[in-house]
């Protein structure tokens, strides 16, 4: 159940229709373009493929076809098939291959086409490269970047093994780094610093955010991994989330503002390693706490980001802190079930009242 | 073939190199002074031996949890690899490995991996990385009879096949995997024959006989390097100790009957008979190699252990 | 048939007291009405008395030196050389606050840290912080949210109205006072916290008049042979006043009564009880039925409760059924005071010393008569201003009228 299923009046999916204008993150005046978000992690990986030669793709269908959900478009003509390539059925190798040409030097970004078949690379992503720095006492590293599509919303309807979002499956491997961008400007930012660092990165883009627009900065930019990004000051409620919920926020900040409710919206963005102090801060300020994640509750995201709370800021606690997640179940096909799975504006906004009272 | 002396010698020395660490580690194992599991190579040596002593340093091998054998054959240094499987910061791995993940990537190795198979694409990786880099270095993931069931071991074959990636795959057919024999997990007998799902070659030979190997593993690097791409070697071998040093002995006829087939003394017998080397010349080897394992023993025991305040190192680059 | 041995109920509200010592061992022989226990009750030390003759045996366990005993308990058996007792189990405990109120004197104090003991104090951590940094222990601050939930508001409303009282305090910056440090007897702490209680629940106030002592001093010297006779002194203020006293209570019951449960309850006997100062502290005695007695009798009365005061050696009986009390404090040269109401009585009256004061007659002339000033302290519930007025007048008078004083004499 979500913890807000018995009070959402609506549960809205992370519709497309969501303005652009809903999160600004490029000040008035700086040249900038609109682009989706799908465009920007294109636009880094380009970026990053003219930078560095090191840099190539790798991956399923990622080639002539695009990509399954188009980000590698318009790449394949750019740079070929060494540098674009396409892959048999093989995650578990393609991973695998990934981590030993970045072992010997190479710096690949690969592309499993959904996180629910991250389960057939598990042993190559956490218990080999999440590892190799370590075991051989830092002899070698592993400067890879794995992208995998995740997430749900409403109405798409495809399913438990299509739409399930993972980011916690890899955040408590120790070694790994996760970034779950939400918007075109930190996918764009975030992804070319996931390409530069070092360390291997697991790169989850939610696939209901590819058709979400927002500016970007025409000038190269990159942003720091392991920060949060404060995406809408406030004074009364602290909203913690990532993701596509980021946008069920501030859609809810945005509806709490008539109510003379100042919320502020902390972006997790980067999961591992995660910032705590961004959070710790903000907690300390208002006082009041909202978390709200889309994988489901147990075990999720919410109870990592609530004892940082606790740890961070106990005293400043006015309330109880409350947390908005999606079901503990899995994904089901049917419209009329399937609804309901995963929050949306209204549970945030009942949250954040529950939160006020 | 005609192989000169200097490597029949560095041959000889490799193998009773490898013969002498494993006897002493296993030794030191016994005695509680090495601690977890340590899977060792004794009566394979002439397999990773042959192999090894057809790359060159810059090519890459990836091993197994079984690679003390992997990593001394492609030149590591005896002392960082005692000292590493005592847990010691003067090991290759600063300690931090141990003997299943214990990797001289200075003489061209990734290391042991512990998991069955998990090496593989690490060196089809790499192969790679050569080929787009337009190097002609060549990889070598060694895997065992039971890691050719793996679905990495398929895929990789799979996918090097394609490319055409610069790898010689050695699968070391110690007919054993754990408790469990070949022929209860394989049908066919012959396992270079699965190269031709692959389109690729493959090859077998006995894994007692250190020329042999050699010989196959000469001809299918320069067939890598030439850009043909990948083949599968296969040698015929046979471990004399159980799976890791304490394993129950499964078979002591049947261990009796392969000691028999020790490639060292054979090796010996074949350079001495052939006139390659004198026993003089044999038995320095043997006590040069015999001090140099003491020695690497001392070293080892003398070397400190990681200090606890470095734990937290080598986690993010 | 074994007779068993038990501390006896001796005041109204006794639910316990504490063993001093055993006057008699395990095995040995006593005699009916021989004292085999001292104890200690709220009131002062008791002994207890040996219902038979007989054995002592089987003192139960737990039954020593300090210990605290309910009431009722037995504590050993009256019995013959052969006969069995029952083996006892061990006693009960009985905690420090069941014994404090045992003796019917919980005190308000004790009320409150028995409260803040058990209440659980519910407050969000930001309150609890904002707690600690002014300094307010937060247990003690009254929450006025919802389920008693302590607010920031109730916390700064504490410290406000605590920082009044507080100035002037040391802080710990500051070197402390060198200071030593004195217990309390039991009869101090618990007259102390009596006192408590008195000022918490009864609106008291005061009625002062002064009485002019020529006559009454006369009748003294009048009196002198037959007091000296009887108690081998001279007749004291205090026990002409108690028989005055008595007589005007029985005269105006109202003013020999208790405040209880919204009612009055009118005693149909005067007890007067006297306040006595003593090492351990001050006791009050009570002369029973005092109306009923003669002068010389309840000044006999009164020595003996000096004498008793001396050793501490009260019954229990002696201490308690007063039902007003008289406090003389003219001996140690007080002009006058205000005593505080002995609870559960309604009034108490403090007297000082005499002193010659010059007096204006009648005719205007200024004359040096001995007087002495007589304080009421009522309790409001039970007794009015004009209720306590006409009872201290009639004490005026017979204090001051030479009819009334002679029939005292004669008594």
């Amino acid at each position: 159940m979500t913890s807000m299923e018995k009070d959402a009046v609506t549960l809205a999916p992370a519709r497309p229709g969501m303005p652009p204008d809903l999160i600004v993150q490029v000040p008035q005046g700086i040249p900038a373009k609109e682009m989706s978000y799908q465009e920007a992690i294109r636009e880094a990986l380009r970026e990053e493929m003219l930078r560095d030669e090191r840099v190539f793709l790798i991956g399923e269908d990622i080639g002539k076809y695009g990509g399954s959900f188009g980000v590698t478009r318009t790449l394949f003509d750019q740079f070929g098939p060494e540098r674009v390539r396409d892959t048999p059925i093989s995650e578990n190798s393609i991973v695998g291959a990934g981590t030993g040409a970045a072992l010997a030097g190479m710096r690949p970004v690969m592309e499993i086409m959904l996180a629910d078949f991250s389960g057939l690379a598990m042993d190559q992503i956490c218990t080999q490269a999440a590892k190799l720095r370590f075991m051989t006492g830092g002899q070698c590293k592993v400067p890879w970047v794995l992208r995998m599509p995740q997430g749900g919303g409403a109405g798409k309807s495809i399913a438990a093994q299509h739409s399930q979002s993972l980011e916690m499956w890899f955040a408590n491997i120790p070694g790994l780094k996760v970034v779950l961008p939400s918007t075109p400007y930190d996918a764009k930012g975030l992804l070319k610093a996931a390409i530069r660092d070092d360390n291997p990165v697991v790169f989850l883009e939610h696939k209901l955010l590819y058709s979400f627009r927002g500016l970007v900065p025409a000038q190269e930019y990159v942003l720091p991994l392991g920060r949060c990004d404060l995406k809408r000051q406030g004074k009364d409620v602290t909203v913690v989330a990532s993701g596509a919920m980021i946008w069920h926020a501030m859609q809810a900040a945005n509806i709490l503002a008539h109510e003379d409710i100042s919320v502020e919206v902390v972006d997790v963005r980067t999961i591992s390693p995660l910032d705590e102090e961004t959070i710790g801060a903000s907690a300390r300020k208002t006082g009041r706490v909202v978390l709200v994640a889309e994988p489901c509750r147990s075990y999720g995201p919410t109870g990592e980001w609530g004892m940082v709370v606790v740890e961070q800021a106990f005293d400043y606690l006015k309330a109880p802190i409350v947390r908005v997640t999606g079901r503990f179940s899995p994904i089901p096909f049917a419209d009329s079930i399937e609804k309901g799975v995963w929050p949306g504006t209204d549970d945030v906004v009942h949250a954040i009242q529950r939160v006020m009272a | 073939m005609q192989v000169q002396r200097e490597i029949l010698f560095e041959m000889y020395r490799r193998m009773i190199r490898i013969r002498e660490f494993e006897l002493a580690a296993a030794d030191l194992f016994r005695r509680g002074q090495v601690k977890g599991a340590i899977h060792t190579y004794v009566g394979q040596e002439a397999s990773g031996v042959g192999v090894c002593m057809a790359l060159r340093r810059d090519d890459l091998i990836a091993g197994t949890h079984r690679s003390h054998g992997h990593n001394i054959a492609k030149g590591a240094d005896t002392k960082r690899m005692m000292a590493e499987i005592l847990g010691k910061e003067t090991g290759y791995c600063k300690g931090r490995g141990g003997s299943m993940h214990i990797a001289a990537f200075e003489t061209g190795s990734l290391g042991a991996v512990a998991i069955v198979g998990s090496g593989i694409p690490l060196a089809v990786g790499a192969a790679l990385a050569f080929k787009m880099r337009g190097e002609d270095r060549v990889t070598v993931p060694f895997t065992g009879d039971g890691g050719a069931n793996t679905g990495s071991w398929h895929e990789c074959l799979n996918m090097a096949s394609i490319w055409d990636l610069p790898v010689v795959f050695v699968l070391e057919n110690n007919q054993w995997a754990i408790s469990t024999r070949i022929d209860s997990v394989v049908k066919v007998k012959d396992l270079s024959i699965r190269a031709q799902s692959y389109g690729i070659p493959g090859v077998r030979v006995d894994g007692f006989d250190v020329l042999a190997v050699y010989e196959a593993a000469i001809e299918a690097v320069a067939r890598a390097r030439r850009g043909e791409g990948p083949t599968l070697l296969v040698t015929e071998s046979y471990r004399f100790e159980g799976h890791y040093t304490g394993w129950p002995e499964r078979a002591p006829a049947e261990v009796e009957e392969y000691r028999k087939l020790d490639p060292i003394p054979r090796f010996r017998k074949y350079i001495v008979d052939n006139g390659k080397a004198s026993s003089d010349e044999v038995n320095a080897i043997d006590a040069e190699v015999k001090q140099e394992i003491v020695d690497a023993v001392q070293f080892a025991k003398a070397s400190p252990s990681p200090d606890p305040a470095t734990a937290m190192n080598y986690i993010y680059a | 048939m074994p007779l068993e041995v038990f501390v006896h109920k001796m005041t109204d509200h006794m639910e316990s007291a504490r063993i001093i010592r055993w006057l008699a061992r395990e095995g040995e022989q006593v005699e009916q009405h021989q004292a085999i226990i001292e104890v200690e009750t709220d009131k002062a030390v008791a002994e207890l008395e040996s219902p038979a003759s007989g054995i002592l045996k089987g003192i139960r366990p737990g039954a020593v030196e300090g210990a605290q005993v309910p009431v009722g308990e037995t504590l050993a058996f009256i019995a013959k050389p052969d006969e069995q007792v029952p083996a006892l189990p061990p006693l009960p405990s009985v905690s420090r606050e069941a014994a404090v109120e045992a003796g019917g004197t919980q005190s308000a104090a004790a009320a409150t840290q028995a409260q803040v003991v058990t209440r659980q104090t519910r407050a969000t951590p930001a309150v609890r912080r904002i707690a600690r940094e002014l300094g307010i222990n937060i247990d003690l601050v009254t929450g006025t949210g919802p389920d008693g939930k302590t607010s920031e508001e109730d916390v700064r409303s504490f410290a406000a109205a605590k920082g009044d009282t507080l100035a002037g305090t040391t802080t710990a910056a500051t070197s402390p006072e060198p200071v030593e440090w004195m217990d309390l007897s039991t009869v101090q702490r618990l007259t102390g916290e009596r006192m408590v209680q008195s000022i918490q629940t009864a609106p008291q106030f005061a009625l002062a008049i002064s009485a002019d002592m020529t006559n009454a001093l006369q009748l003294r010297e009048a009196m002198i042979d037959q007091i000296a006779k009887e108690t081998g002194g001279r007749l004291s203020i205090t026990a002409l006043l108690v028989k005055i006293v008595a007589t005007a209570l029985k005269n105006q019951p109202r003013a020999n009564a208790s405040f209880e449960a919204g009612r009055v309850k009118l005693h149909k006997r005067v007890n007067v009880g006297v306040a006595i100062g003593a090492d351990a502290g001050l006791i009050v005695p009570v002369i029973k039925e005092t109306d009923q007695k003669s002068l010389v009798q309840i000044a006999r009365e009164l020595q003996v409760f000096r004498e008793k005061a001396r050793q501490m050696r009260f019954s229990a009986d002696d201490l308690s059924g007063g039902t007003f009390t008289v406090s003389n404090l003219g001996m140690y040269g007080i002009d006058q005071f205000n005593a505080i109401v002995n609870p559960p009585q309604s009034a108490i009256l403090a007297v000082g010393r005499v002193i010659k004061t010059p007096v204006a007659l009648a005719d205007d002339t200024v004359t040096p008569r001995p007087m002495m000033n007589l304080t009421l302290t009522v309790d409001h519930r039970a007794m009015d201003g004009v209720q306590g007025a006409k009872f201290l007048a009639e004490i005026k008078e017979r204090l001051e009228k030479p009819d009334l004083l002679r029939e005292l004499g004669k008594a």
